[in-house]
């Protein structure tokens, strides 16, 4: 298994809501060449175990293995297996597209002699030649989000953790992230990302996890959740699960 | 993870030097560095310098154009050929009955009174020894000026007055020493009297000494906050730093990468400025200054490099420490906030170096900041040693080394990173109490070290009683209630095991006497200055008030407030986050450095270790406030009484405490249960286990 999730919690507080579980006990597992989605309505602790994977959130418990390596034990082992794209990130606003790439790329380790095809590679595939040299502080959010999936897979990395991946993008952008998902897939990447777009889970996905207030209900493909819930598209079965859930 | 692990090899470049790469180019395609960077050192810091000089100047050459009336009473030809000759002067002569009134409306702005013997004294050249003799007997020829000091213009144009004089006597000291012998054994006093007239060389402007090591640290402040809170703020707050921990960089490369852009920043500034600074003294209008009698500034190259020289380390711990505080920081807003405290504490540190008690202190030299601007300022004074440099170069450099690795863990921290918050129980639970407890304990030190001087300046014993009740237990109590932290389990109070008490007894005059002679060798090193000397003597020994008064303002109010507050309160929270070696180290600095005194630091500082460790081993407070009371006791009486202290039956008496103490603390009854000691780590857990028992 490329990742393996086991048991994750972790504990947030504010004034108003006390002390609360934004994740409580999220197992699940994925390999390579594999495409996991995790749906859920805001709030329900997606962000949040995605950035435990990362390493930049520390689980209160549970564990979670990246490629062999454990996050807490070994986090710079999980870094460079990882390509991690979250949704509340930005850019270096004073560098350009091509500089932030090059400097992650350094920064990963990627082979300085292939780092530049690379980088070229990527400008093509997300189609940012054109503001390649301009200042990120001048891109509009949706050249911003290309910008920020290339850097998270510039040291082309076996598992992506990428939090909603199209948001912000266009019909033709989001299109193209679809194919560039499902072409990661084919080299036999493992690709765990988050949404709260149904249709955009039901297409890509080869199993899809339903997370509700930081826990995960139901995981499998979307043949085994119509069974388990006797209902035929992905909001239905969305709805039946968590209704159901809430409702015990 | 070292980064021979990763699958892909040949890397040219260090991840420390990918990253100072990459913020240099970020650094400098933001234009407010490159004005805090160029604009300021090059323009404005010489500015300050020159405008107030020259204004100062100006307004004082325009004053001293106007013409001088001056009145002269009685004769003396020479006086009044000077006086002719002198700029802007115009010499009247008048008579001793008149001249009051020509004061008096003006037609004369100063009169000097001639005395009738005056030009026999001063003419008159002696020959022989016994001529010699008989002038040192007779009075000395004297002039007498009236003027109206409230009339601005006057004095000012004053100096043309004072310059004829100086010019009369030191002709007619001149005369006279031509009309001697040479040889003659007087002859060589007179010369070494005319030398001592001419200016001292290190009588340099005074202004410069003092003003310019300030302008130093306030440069270097300046110009490397704002880099330190882009770099690191900036990138919290734009959500870039959670991309750059996710890259597999060690922590450590990450913050060197980003001090030593900084640095970088810091030094070109620094250079830049005070090349800036010596060209405006050296060439500038600044060099003629004020009054005229003194040198002009004169400062080679190689001063400058020296002063170069001894800002590196500055430049470097300053560096840390902006970056430092910006770690501390989630927001532009919240590392402003910083900004002011972080200057009051760098010029804090920087007059330290201003206090002519404390300029020769070796100790001075080990504090960052204050070596610095000592050094400078030794350098400028033409009295700095290479010794003084290389100390302050190792001690600031380690100072910086420790910031940098502390600003390092603070990078990931989940609180600064996300914003997250720790519940109220956890923070109790954990004793995270760091922003908190870095908050209150400096607003407690400001107080005490503004207020509690202030009042000891108006009644020595009420000073004692209002800082102890209202600066170090009021606050002590309001953090608790503020924690809301359970107040027994806090500060420990818990009946003690009896031989905690037994020890704490004995161990009072022992202590005291260890006091003293750590003091007798310190001195040796750090000679007390006699005012603070003075000072304490006022303060164990307020005159005029019975010894028990004394006792019960100076050993007993201590004894339960300050260790409510530093074995209490302080040792009740950061126990739970450190380590019992750390904690009890910890709690003893602070108590030595609350002393406020480079010269009690050593005796505190140990003495509270020691009451931290009693309390930390016997689970209570109560054996730490026997202690102290005790202590501060015996040494009031001994002062009082005058006893002297490193007498044989003194020293004797003090072994014979230790060695009861020792006793009493190595026996250990078996009914009783293993009392929290120094090897259980985390202590809160075995403080819950004693009080189950
Ligand atoms: N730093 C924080 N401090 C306190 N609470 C937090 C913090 N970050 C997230 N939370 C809370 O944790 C819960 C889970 O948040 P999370 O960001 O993981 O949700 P999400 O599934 O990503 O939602 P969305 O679809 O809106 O992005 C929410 O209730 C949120 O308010
Ligand atoms: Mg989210």
């Amino acid at each position: 298994m490329a990742v393996e999730v086991k048991d994750l919690k972790k504990h947030f507080y504010d004034a108003k809501r006390g002390e609360f579980l934004a994740v409580d006990g999220i197992s699940f597992s994925c390999s390579q060449g594999e495409i996991v989605g995790l749906l859920g309505p805001n709030g329900a602790g997606k962000t949040t175990t995605l950035r435990m994977i990362a390493t930049i959130l520390r689980p209160d418990s549970g564990t979670a293995k990246i490629n062999g390596f454990e996050i807490t034990n070994d986090p710079q082992g999980v870094r460079k297996n990882l390509g991690f794209l979250s949704s509340e990130t930005g850019l270096y606003e004073r560098l350009t597209p091509r500089e932030i790439l090059n400097y992650f790329g350094q920064l990963s380790d990627y082979p300085l002699d292939k780092l530049q095809q690379r980088i070229e590679d990527l400008i093509k595939l997300f189609e940012m030649s054109e503001f390649a040299d301009t200042r990120c502080e001048r891109l509009s959010t949706g050249m911003k989000q290309k910008v920020s999936i290339a850097r998270a897979i510039v040291h082309d990395p076996p598992v992506m953790a990428l939090d909603e991946p199209t948001s912000g993008l266009d019909i033709i952008t989001s299109q193209n992230t679809y194919q560039f998902i499902r072409d990661s897939k084919a080299q036999g990447k493992c690709i765990i990302f988050s949404t709260h777009i149904m249709s955009e889970a039901e297409k890509l996905c080869d199993r899809i996890g339903i997370i509700h207030k930081g826990k995960l209900f139901a995981m499998g493909t979307l043949e085994e959740l119509r069974e388990l819930t006797g209902a035929h598209y992905l909001e239905d079965i969305f709805l039946a699960i968590v209704k159901e859930q809430v409702d015990v | 993870m070292s980064s021979s692990a990763s699958p892909y090899n040949g890397k040219p470049k260090s991840k420390t030097t990918i990253v100072l790469l990459k913020e240099l180019k970020e650094v400098l395609r933001d234009y407010r560095t490159l004005i805090m960077m160029i604009i300021l050192p090059t323009l404005f810091y010489p500015a300050m310098l020159v405008f107030p000089a020259t204004f100062a100047k100006q307004s004082i050459a325009k004053l001293g154009q106007s013409n001088v009336n001056v009145g002269v009473v009685g004769q003396c030809e020479p006086l009044v050929n000077q006086l002719k000759v002198g700029e802007h002067l115009k010499v009247v002569q008048l008579s001793e009955t008149d001249y009051a009134d020509k004061l008096k409306s003006n037609d004369v702005d100063v009169a000097i009174l001639i005395p009738p013997d005056f030009n026999e004294l001063i003419e008159k050249t002696y020959t022989s020894e016994s001529d010699y003799a008989q002038l040192k007997k007779a009075p000395l020829p004297k002039l007498k000026l009236l003027l109206d000091t409230n009339r601005e213009k006057i004095l000012f144009s004053m100096a043309s007055v004072y310059t004829a004089i100086g010019e009369f006597q030191q002709e007619s000291i001149r005369k006279r020493l031509r009309a001697i012998d040479v040889g003659n054994s007087w002859e060589r006093e007179t010369k070494v009297k005319f030398d001592d007239v001419s200016p001292k060389e290190s009588d340099t402007d005074d202004m410069l000494p003092n003003f310019a090591p300030y302008l130093m640290v306030l440069m270097v402040l300046l110009a490397t906050s704002y880099p330190a809170i882009d770099l690191i703020t900036g990138e919290r707050q734009r959500g870039t730093l959670a991309l750059l921990l996710v890259a597999p960089v060690e922590r450590r490369s990450i913050m060197y990468g980003k001090i030593l852009v900084v640095v970088i920043v810091g030094a070109l500034t620094t250079i830049l400025g005070v090349m800036s600074i010596a060209a405006t003294l050296q060439f500038g209008p600044i060099k003629t200054t004020v009054v005229d009698a003194q040198p002009q500034f004169d400062f080679g190259l190689s001063a400058w490099l020296l002063v170069l020289l001894v800002m590196a380390p500055l430049v470097v711990f300053i560096s840390s420490l902006s970056v430092f505080v910006a770690a501390l920081t989630r927001t532009f807003q919240q590392a402003q906030g910083y900004l002011f405290p972080l200057l009051l504490v760098t010029l804090f540190l920087a007059s330290a170096a201003q206090i002519p008690e404390l300029a020769d202190n070796s100790f001075l030299r080990l504090v960052p900041v204050a070596n610095t601007t000592l050094c400078i300022k030794q350098i400028i004074t033409r009295h700095w040693s290479w010794q003084g440099i290389a100390i302050t170069f190792v001690s600031s450099s380690i100072a910086a080394l420790l910031l940098a690795k502390s600003a390092a863990n603070l990078l990931q921290r989940e609180d600064l990173l996300l914003g997250v918050q720790l519940s109220p129980k956890k923070k109790m639970e954990t004793g995270s109490y760091g922003r908190e407890l870095i908050i209150f304990g400096g607003i407690v030190f400001f107080m005490l070290f503004y207020c509690g001087q202030l009042l000891s300046l108006w009644n020595v014993l009420a000073s004692l009683v209002i800082t102890q009740l209202f600066l170090i237990l009021a606050p002590a109590l309001a953090f608790l209630f503020y924690t809301k932290s359970p107040i027994k389990e806090t500060l420990s109070f818990k009946r003690p095991p009896l031989r905690y008490v037994i020890a704490a007894i004995s161990l009072g005059f022992s202590t005291v006497v260890i006091s003293m002679l750590i003091l007798t060798v310190q001195t040796k090193f750090l000679p007390y200055s006699e005012e603070y000397a003075k000072q304490m003597q006022l303060m164990v020994m307020p005159p005029g008030r019975p010894l028990w008064q004394i006792i019960l303002v100076a050993a007993l109010m201590p004894a339960i407030c300050e260790e409510i507050f530093f074995r209490g309160l302080l040792q009740g929270i950061l126990r739970k986050s450190l380590p019992p070696q750390k904690l009890i180290i910890v709690i003893g600095i602070l108590f030595g450095v609350f002393h406020l005194s480079m010269f009690r630091f050593l005796p505190t500082g140990l003495l509270g270790i020691l009451l931290a460790y009693l309390t930390l081993a016997s689970g209570s407070i109560f054996p730490s406030m026997c202690l102290h009371f005790m202590h501060n006791g015996y040494y009031l009486a001994a002062s009082y009484y005058k006893l002297n202290l490193d007498s044989t039956q003194c020293i004797a008496l003090a072994l014979a405490g230790f060695v009861i103490a020792a006793v009493a603390l190595s026996w250990k009854p078996k009914s009783e249960k293993l009392a929290p000691a120094l090897e259980s780590v985390s202590d809160s857990d075995s403080v819950h286990e004693s009080q189950e028992k």
